[in-house]
C-alpha cells in the first residue's frame, strides 16, 4: 500500500508538470498576446506609438522567449506567487482569495446535493423498476439532463420575477446589495445561493441518478443477490449490502471530475445568475488572452483533477476488492 | 435412515407463474413432490421444465415478476408443527428464518453466486449472525469451523480470502460451508456441478453425500444429468414444461420406465460401447414447446414416439399411483412397456469419498 501511495505520487508530480507545460503552451497559442488585445479594447481615435506598445510589452516581460516566460510563471508558482492579471491589475492571488470562497460555498454543497440527492433516488429506482415513482424520476431526470443548466437559470430568473417579483439573479436581492451585513441579508444569500444549488445540481443529479439506476438494474439480476436472498436476509439490508456495494464503484470515480468541477465547470450558469465565481473568471481571462490568470486557473483545476482521480482511485480499491493495487 | 416420521416436505399442485406482456408462462404447473428425512430426491428435467422456479418456489425467492399462484408447500419444523410456506408473505420474517436456517440452497455457478466485495468468511458469518445470538467472534470461529467440515484446505485463510481468488470448486465448497453454517434440514441444490469440471464434480458430489450422513439432512437436487441422479439420489422426480410426468425410486426408473420421456431421456446418455453394439445416441426429436403456447393434451405428445392422435391430444394425463411409490403422467403408461436402462455406474471418488 505504501509502496502504491509513492508510486502514485511521483505520477501524479509528473502528470502536474505535463499538464503545466500544455496549459501554458495552449495559452500562448492564439496569435497575438494580452498587449494585442488590449489594445484591441482600447477605443479609437487614441494614437497609441509604437514605443508605447513596447514598453507594455517589455513591462510584462513578453518578449522573452516562451522558456524564460514559462519558467518565471512557474517557479514564482511553486513559492505561492502566482503573478498578476493584466486585465485586473491586481495579483492573481488577490483575485482568487476573492471569488474561491464564494465559489466553494456554491460548488461544495451542490456536489453533496448531487450525490446525497442522486443515489438513493437511482437505488430506489432500479429496485422498484417500473414503478410510478421510477418513471417520475426518470422523467425528471431526463428533462434535467436535456435542457442546459443556464436555460435552467433563465427560466427561473424569468418565472420568479414574473410571478414572484423577486430577483434570484446575483448573490443578494436589490435591497441587500449595498446594505451592511445582517441577519436578513444572510438569509437572502443564503436562499439565493440554494436556487443557485438547485440549478447547477440539476444535471448533475440527473445523470449520476441515471448511471447508479442503470448499474443497479445489471447487478440486482446478478446470481449472489439470489444466494443473499436464499440466506433470509432482509430485502432493503441485502440490496444495501451486495449489489449496491458493487454497482456504486462508476459513482466514485466520478468524484474524480467533480473536484475540478468545483473550481469551474459553471461558467455560463454562473454567468447567467450574475454570481462572482472562479468559473466566469476563467471565462473572461482566456477571452482576453489574460495569460497568468488563465494558466494558474487552469493549473490548479488540474491539480484538482489529478488529485480526485486519486481519490476516486483509492474508493475504488475499497469498494471493490477485484481491483488490484 | 429416518423416513418413517413422514415427510418434512410436501408440495402440493404448485403453481408458479410469471405475468409479462407477451402472455403468462406457467412455470410450475401443477407440481407436486415429496421429501422425506434424511432422503435424496433428485429433479430432473431439460432447461426450462421449471425445476429451478420450482426450488425458488419452495424458499419464496421467485424472480418477480414470477408468484406462486395456487396450491401448497407443507414444511415440517423442527417442533413438528407444519407450516404452509406458500401462503407465507414473501419478504416476511417467518418465511426469512426458514430461509437459509431450516431450508438451505447452493446454485449452479460457484463463480458468480458469491458476493464478490466480500470475503468469504464475512458471507459465511451473516449467515451464522442473522440467526442464534452469537457474537461476531464467535460467529468467525463457526465460519472457519464450516470451510474445515467441507474440507477446504487452510480454511483461516480461505475464510479471509475474495471468491476471485479461489477455484471453481473451492468457490462450491465455500458456498456449501455456507450453506451448511445454519444445520439446515433440508439442503436444495441447484445444479450444483453443472459449471465444474468433472473430476471436481465428483468431489463436490462425494462431498454432500459424506456431509449428508453426518447432518442427516434431507437434499433436493435438481439436475439434467441423470448420472448425477443414479450416483446421489434415492428417489427421482421428472419433470417436463412445470409438470410432473414421473416419480419413483431411482432404481425403478433406471429398470423400467413408465413415461416416453423418461425413456427418451434416459436413452440419450451416452454411454461407452455404444458404437461398437451399432447402437445410436437417441435424442429427443423436437424441442421444448414455446412457452406462451403450451400444447393441448398432453404436453409430450408432439415429441412423442407414441402420441396416439387422439386422446394424447385432447385430454391433458393426470398423474396416477400405478405402482407403489411409482407414479406416471401418461394415458398409456400401462400398456407400452418402455425399456429401461442399467446404472450409470457410480465414479471411483464416489465409490471411497
Amino acid at each position: 500500500m505504501l509502496a502504491y501511495l509513492m508510486h502514485r505520487s511521483l505520477q501524479m508530480v509528473a502528470t502536474v508538470f505535463i499538464i503545466s507545460v500544455i496549459a501554458f503552451l495552449v495559452i500562448q497559442l492564439p496569435p497575438g498576446d494580452f498587449v494585442n488585445s488590449y489594445l484591441a479594447t482600447l477605443s479609437g481615435g487614441d494614437q497609441i506609438t509604437q514605443d508605447a506598445v513596447e514598453a507594455l510589452r517589455a513591462q510584462f516581460g513578453l518578449d522573452d522567449n516562451l522558456l524564460v516566460q514559462y519558467w518565471r510563471w512557474i517557479s514564482n508558482l511553486l513559492m505561492g506567487n502566482f503573478g498578476i492579471s493584466f486585465q485586473y491589475q491586481r495579483t492573481v492571488l488577490d483575485l482568487l482569495e476573492e471569488r474561491l470562497p464564494l465559489t466553494l460555498a456554491i460548488t461544495i454543497p451542490t456536489a453533496l446535493f448531487v450525490y446525497a440527492l442522486a443515489v438513493p433516488i437511482g437505488i430506489y429506482s432500479a429496485v422498484r423498476q417500473y414503478s410510478v415513482l421510477d418513471y417520475t424520476f426518470t422523467f425528471v431526470g431526463f428533462i434535467g439532463l436535456a435542457i442546459p443548466n443556464f436555460l435552467m437559470a433563465i427560466l427561473l430568473i424569468y418565472v420568479n420575477s414574473t410571478y414572484f417579483g423577486g430577483n434570484v439573479a446575483g448573490l443578494f436581492s436589490p435591497e441587500y446589495e449595498l446594505a451592511p451585513w445582517s441577519v436578513g441579508r444572510v438569509l437572502d444569500m443564503l436562499s439565493n445561493l440554494s436556487l443557485a444549488i438547485l440549478i447547477i445540481g440539476l444535471g448533475g443529479t440527473a445523470a449520476t441518478m441515471r448511471v447508479m439506476r442503470g448499474m443497479l438494474l445489471d447487478e440486482l439480476s446478478q446470481a449472489y443477490v439470489e444466494t443473499a436472498r436464499a440466506k433470509g436476509l432482509p430485502e432493503w439490508k441485502l440490496i444495501l449490502k451486495y449489489p449496491v456495494r458493487v454497482a456504486i464503484s462508476p459513482v466514485l470515480s466520478t468524484i474524480g471530475f467533480t473536484l475540478p468541477h468545483l473550481v469551474s465547470g459553471t461558467e455560463i450558469t454562473a454567468t447567467v445568475l450574475n454570481l462572482p465565481t472562479t468559473g466566469p473568471l476563467l471565462l473572461n481571462a482566456v477571452r482576453s488572452q489574460d495569460m497568468f490568470l488563465a494558466a494558474s486557473i487552469i493549473f490548479i483545476l488540474s491539480v484538482l483533477t489529478v488529485i480526485g482521480t486519486f481519490l476516486s482511485d483509492l474508493l475504488l480499491v475499497w469498494a471493490d476488492p477485484r481491483i488490484r493495487l | 435412515m429416518i423416513a418413517d416420521k413422514g415427510p418434512i416436505l410436501e408440495v402440493e399442485d404448485l403453481r408458479t407463474q410469471f405475468s409479462l406482456p407477451q402472455g403468462t408462462v406457467r412455470s410450475v404447473d401443477g407440481a407436486s413432490l415429496s421429501v422425506a428425512q434424511g432422503e435424496t430426491v433428485g429433479i430432473v428435467g431439460e432447461s426450462g421444465c421449471g425445476k429451478s422456479v420450482l426450488l425458488r418456489s419452495i424458499l419464496r425467492i421467485v424472480p418477480r415478476p414470477g408468484k406462486v399462484v395456487d396450491g401448497a408447500i407443507r414444511w415440517r419444523r423442527k417442533d413438528d408443527t407444519v407450516v404452509d410456506l406458500a401462503t407465507l408473505p414473501g419478504d416476511g420474517r417467518e418465511i426469512r428464518m426458514i430461509r437459509g436456517g431450516e431450508i438451505a440452497m447452493i446454485f449452479q455457478e460457484p463463480m458468480s453466486s458469491l458476493s464478490p466485495v466480500h470475503t468469504i468468511g464475512d458471507q459465511i458469518v451473516e449467515a451464522i449472525m442473522l440467526r442464534g445470538n452469537t457474537t461476531p467472534e464467535q460467529a468467525w470461529v463457526r465460519a472457519v469451523e464450516t470451510l474445515a467440515r467441507v474440507a477446504m484446505p487452510r480454511p483461516e485463510m480461505i475464510a479471509r480470502q475474495y471468491p476471485h481468488e479461489l477455484s471453481g470448486g473451492m468457490r462450491q465448497r465455500a458456498m456449501i460451508a455456507m450453506a451448511l453454517s445454519c444445520d439446515p434440514r433440508l439442503l436444495m441444490a441447484d445444479e450444483p456441478t453443472t459449471a465444474l469440471d468433472v473430476t471436481t464434480q465428483a468431489q463436490i458430489l462425494a462431498l454432500m453425500r459424506r456431509l449428508q450422513r453426518e447432518a442427516g439432512m434431507a437434499i433436493l437436487f435438481v439436475t439434467h444429468d441423470l448420472g448425477v441422479v443414479a450416483q446421489m439420489t434415492e428417489r427421482v422426480v421428472v419433470m417436463y414444461l412445470g409438470k410432473v410426468v414421473e416419480a419413483g425410486p431411482v432404481g425403478d426408473i433406471f429398470a423400467a420406465p413408465l413415461h416416453p420421456y423418461t425413456h427418451a431421456l434416459l436413452h440419450s446418455i451416452p454411454r461407452f460401447g455404444l458404437r461398437q453394439k451399432g447402437e445410436r445416441l437417441a435424442a429427443i426429436p423436437g424441442s421444448i414447446p414455446d412457452p406462451y403456447s403450451v400444447p393441448r393434451g398432453c404436453a409430450f405428445h408432439a415429441r412423442c414416439r407414441f402420441d396416439d392422435k387422439r386422446r394424447c391430444r385432447s385430454e391433458v394425463p393426470a398423474l396416477r399411483e400405478i405402482a407403489p411409490g411409482r407414479m406416471v403422467r401418461c394415458h398409456r403408461a400401462e400398456e407400452l412397456g418402455l425399456s429401461g436402462m442399467s446404472m450409470p455406474e457410480p465414479s471411483p471418488a464416489l465409490a471411497h469419498p
